[in-house]
């Protein structure tokens, strides 16, 4: 026993002095990727926070399933691989984070706890844990909800209108029809215009006839069509307050695109603020964690093409009834043309998924070049799947198959070494 | 403001010695002379034990048998006294190398006919390569590269741009500052002299714009001349040859080739410096300034040094603290940890930082945030080259553009996962070497 004190003094003694040898640098960042981690889970508790506001406790008692069920798989799966436990890092905790997020509130206990452990264990681990995963986690854990237990998503009563918990508790009498059969905004859309959902369809009906705006004799196609246009703007009176209620109503029950942007929405926990995901989103670009290209050029192209194609039923024309003599017409099922983009962008999971998921690193191209080609093809995936795609939502789906041509797009992308003329035939 | 794409910006920590004066460091009483100083050709010891030495003489010069002899450099004595040894001794790079050791009489007797100063309007070209070369002169930035045959180019490219490189892009060195505050004039002599000797037409000084002070001294040095001196973002790393030159000129050297190819040749401050002393003054290059600084040190220091001084005297004349824990010849980003305090300081030692707290962190997974290959100044992609080489996959090393890769260490330095890219790239170079060493044999065979 004495000789190993000593030795073991005596060796610290030689160490203390001893010079430490490493590769150069010798000085480094302080950015950890446990910090990048931690700050982008920082940067969701706003949305957080308008979620639990919006869908009560519920909601956040969904999001700890959530966290802990990825925390736990996390760790669990490490063990099994015999490699350090690395739950600090953030990393699990933020995919418990986004899976809460793209889920409802009113989800059952047992799925935002199969989403988190598939996502860790399946779509991550599985392929080799942090950074070797090839498809954003979280949005796999939705994909997989989705298969799952597609009756319960389809289905709208899960789908809790905000505050509808609020006006249960505090006794209402006058719950509006949205409130209970709260579907989403796009979920509305797309029922309204394929007829699915009844309610919805009869009123664009009526709404469509209202908004006939204008049937005046003109005496020149450019009469016509001033008047056709100062008519969109603002309808004709007459049929004014008709008009003006219908838009009213159908407005309120979409919300208006300033509403719809705070988060006056159905939707998932984490999806239907687009403030309070956009302060998240600008924190994380001014901290250099986010590069702006991915969520601004994502949130652009879907915006574009939402003004470039207008929804099926949204028409207008100017018609010549006989010589000499125009009717001008307009029909549009909810929204005025310029309002379009703007719902578009405001509603469904888009700046969630711009701001969050797209912009995941381990699944997203390495040089900005790439970012920019990954960004645009999530926006016109998007749009494709919203358009003409079997669910009214394109985010998930558009990001994760994104995620598949990550590698493709890389390889086009390579950089230009400094210097290099022409690829040298080898 | 003139620069390159790509870079970091670490604290540059050049406070601590920045306004330190160039401070003459006593002789030592041992000097060590490795006949490796420089790349190129190591040198043939021209001494024996116990033979006598003056300062200035040669006691290495490359071997006259050897056909590549002209890329090297001769090594003088830096004190006089008696040689003592010539075996391997220990050396920055890390090998122990072939040195001639000498101890001090106390004399510091110079060389017979040394310095030989001389009007250099009477020298011609030719004239001053060869006093450049004879007195051992090598790029003094850390590269060490012979400065007579850098400015020796081929017939079929002429140079038409000199750029005296006063960027000290390398966090906490000021010895290039010090210069320029202290020496303005003979650095821009020494600039000019290369420019005659290669019949350049444009003359540039890359300055980085934390030293606007450094800038305004090369300024006024060079009122009556054609030199023009040019303020660059501070920004890492400034002052690699290509970047310096693409930021000044907008060339871009060839990936793999020189900066002669576009008609530019780089010098750094202490090897103009040098360059002017042999030139004009006749001496041999037996000393230069060292940054001695760092947390670790108690009185940060600008040192005039003799080469072959044990770095433990710098370190003794810095107050550097006992239980150090690292050691760095040159600057933090990419100089060399040193095991032991007797290596001798060489003519490419420009700095030693001297760190209080160091650790190796531990790394983990890439997580592709793509920031080292914002950081590279180069354009390559050191995600894929660090995971390449740490899966140990040659062939995909192979793949990757790791040759282009001149270990600045930008991307190390970003990286959040603490992935050591650095230390890769110098492991996958090797490996790759190795593997085109075994592919020539059978075919010689």
């Amino acid at each position: 026993m004495p000789d190993e004190t000593q030795t073991r003094a005596a060796d610290e003694q030689e160490q203390a002095p001893r010079l430490l040898i490493t590769s150069s640098p010798h000085v480094r960042d302080s950015a950890t990727v446990a910090r990048i981690m931690w700050t982008v889970a920082g940067a969701l508790v706003p949305a957080l926070a308008w979620g639990v506001y919006a869908f009560g406790p519920r909601a956040l008692m969904v999001t700890a399933i959530a966290v802990a069920a990825a925390v736990a798989a996390e760790a669990g799966c490490q063990a099994l691989r015999r490699k350090p436990i690395t739950v600090r890092d953030g990393s699990a905790f933020l995919t418990g984070l986004l899976v809460a997020f793209v889920l409802p509130a009113h989800m059952p206990w047992y799925v935002p706890l199969a989403a988190s452990v598939f996502a860790v264990a399946v779509v991550k681990q599985a392929f080799g844990g942090l950074g070797c995963n090839i498809w954003n986690p979280a949005l796999m854990g939705r994909a997989f909800v989705l298969a799952a237990w597609a009756a319960l998503v389809a289905s709208g009563p899960l789908w809790p209108a905000p505050f509808a918990h609020r006006q249960k508790a505090a006794g209402e009498g006058q719950v509006s029809v949205d409130a209970t059969t709260g579907a989403t905004p796009l979920t509305t859309v797309k029922g309204g215009t394929r007829g699915l959902s009844a309610g919805v369809s009869k009123r664009v009906h009526e709404f469509n006839s209202q908004v006939r705006l204008k049937e005046l004799v003109a005496s020149s196609l450019s009469d016509a069509q001033a008047a056709f246009e100062k008519g969109l703007e603002k309808p004709l009176p007459g049929s004014e307050k008709e008009v003006g209620d219908a838009l009213h109503s159908l407005q309120h029950e979409q919300g208006s695109p300033w509403r719809l942007f705070l988060g006056m929405k159905g939707g998932c926990i984490g999806e239907v603020s687009g403030l309070a995901l956009l302060v998240g989103g600008v924190v994380l670009i001014v901290l250099r964690i986010v590069k702006w290209e991915v969520p601004v050029l994502y949130i652009v192209t879907v915006a574009v093409l939402a003004w470039a194609f207008p929804v099926a039923g949204q028409s207008a024309r100017v018609i010549e009834v006989s010589q000499g003599v125009y009717v001008a017409e307009a029909t549009t099922h909810y929204f005025h043309f310029a309002d379009r983009p703007l719902f578009e962008i405001f509603t469904g999971g888009l700046f969630l998924g711009a701001f969050f998921m797209a912009t995941d690193m381990v699944t997203s191209p390495v040089t900005r070049k790439g970012q920019a080609v990954y960004a645009v093809g999530c926006g016109l995936l998007t749009a494709l799947i919203r358009r003409f795609g079997g669910y009214p939502e394109g985010v998930c789906y558009a990001i994760l198959l994104m995620n598949t041509a990550t590698p493709l797009i890389d390889r086009f992308t390579r950089p230009k070494v400094f210097g290099k003329m022409r690829e040298k035939k080898s | 403001m003139k620069t390159f794409p790509g870079g970091i910006h670490p604290p540059d920590s050049k406070d601590l010695a920045k306004d330190r004066a160039i401070d003459p460091l006593d002789p030592p009483r041992v000097a060590i002379f490795p006949m490796s100083q420089h790349i190129g050709v190591p040198c043939t010891p021209v001494v024996g034990k116990k033979d006598r030495v003056v300062k200035g003489q040669v006691v290495g010069q490359p071997d006259p048998e050897n056909p590549r002899r002209f890329v090297s450099a001769p090594v003088h004595a830096s004190i006089s006294g008696t040689v003592t040894a010539v075996q391997p001794m220990p050396h920055p790079l890390g090998k122990a190398v072939l040195a001639v050791v000498v101890e001090s009489d106390g004399e510091d007797a110079w060389a017979e006919g040394v310095p030989s100063p001389v009007d250099p309007a009477s020298l011609d070209a030719a004239a001053i390569k060869s006093r450049i070369q004879e007195a051992g002169i090598v790029g003094m930035g850390g590269a060490a590269f012979p400065t007579h045959v850098k400015i020796s180019p081929p017939p079929d490219k002429p140079i038409d741009t000199v750029i005296l490189n006063a960027a000290e892009c390398e966090p906490y060195l000021t010895c290039d500052y010090r210069l320029m505050l202290e020496r303005p004039d003979a650095l821009v002599d020494g600039l000019m002299l290369l420019g005659r000797v290669l019949g350049a037409k444009s003359f540039w000084v890359g300055v980085e714009a934390n030293k606007l002070d450094a800038a305004e001294a090369l300024r006024q040095a060079a009122r009556e001349t054609p030199v023009c001196v040019a303020v660059c973002e501070t920004k890492y790393p400034q002052g690699a040859e290509k970047q310096l030159i693409y930021a000044l000129t907008g060339r871009k050297v060839p990936a793999g080739g020189l900066p002669l190819e576009v008609g530019v040749v780089v010098q750094n401050v202490a090897t103009a410096l040098a360059v002017r002393e042999a030139v004009i003054e006749g001496k041999p290059l037996i000393e230069r300034v060292v940054t001695v600084t760092g947390d670790g040190v108690e009185r940060p220091s600008n040192l005039l040094v003799r080469l072959g001084t044990p770095i433990g005297e710098l370190l003794d004349a810095a107050r550097a603290a006992a239980d150090a824990r690292k050691v760095i010849a040159g600057g933090p980003m990419m100089g060399i940890a040193q095991a032991r305090r007797d290596v001798p300081v060489i003519k490419g030692t420009s700095g030693l930082l001297v760190q209080k707290e160091a650790a190796a962190p531990a790394w983990g997974a890439c997580i592709r945030c793509g920031r080292c290959v914002e950081a590279c100044p180069m354009n390559l992609l050191p995600n894929s080259i660090g995971i390449a080489c740490e899966a140990q996959d040659i062939d995909a090393v192979a793949d990757t553009a790791i040759l282009d890769c001149f270990e600045c260490g930008s991307c190390t330095y970003v990286c959040p996962a603490k992935r050591p890219m650095v230390q890769w790239v110098k492991w996958g170079k090797a490996q790759l070497s190795l593997r085109r060493e075994r592919q020539k044999k059978p075919k010689a065979s």
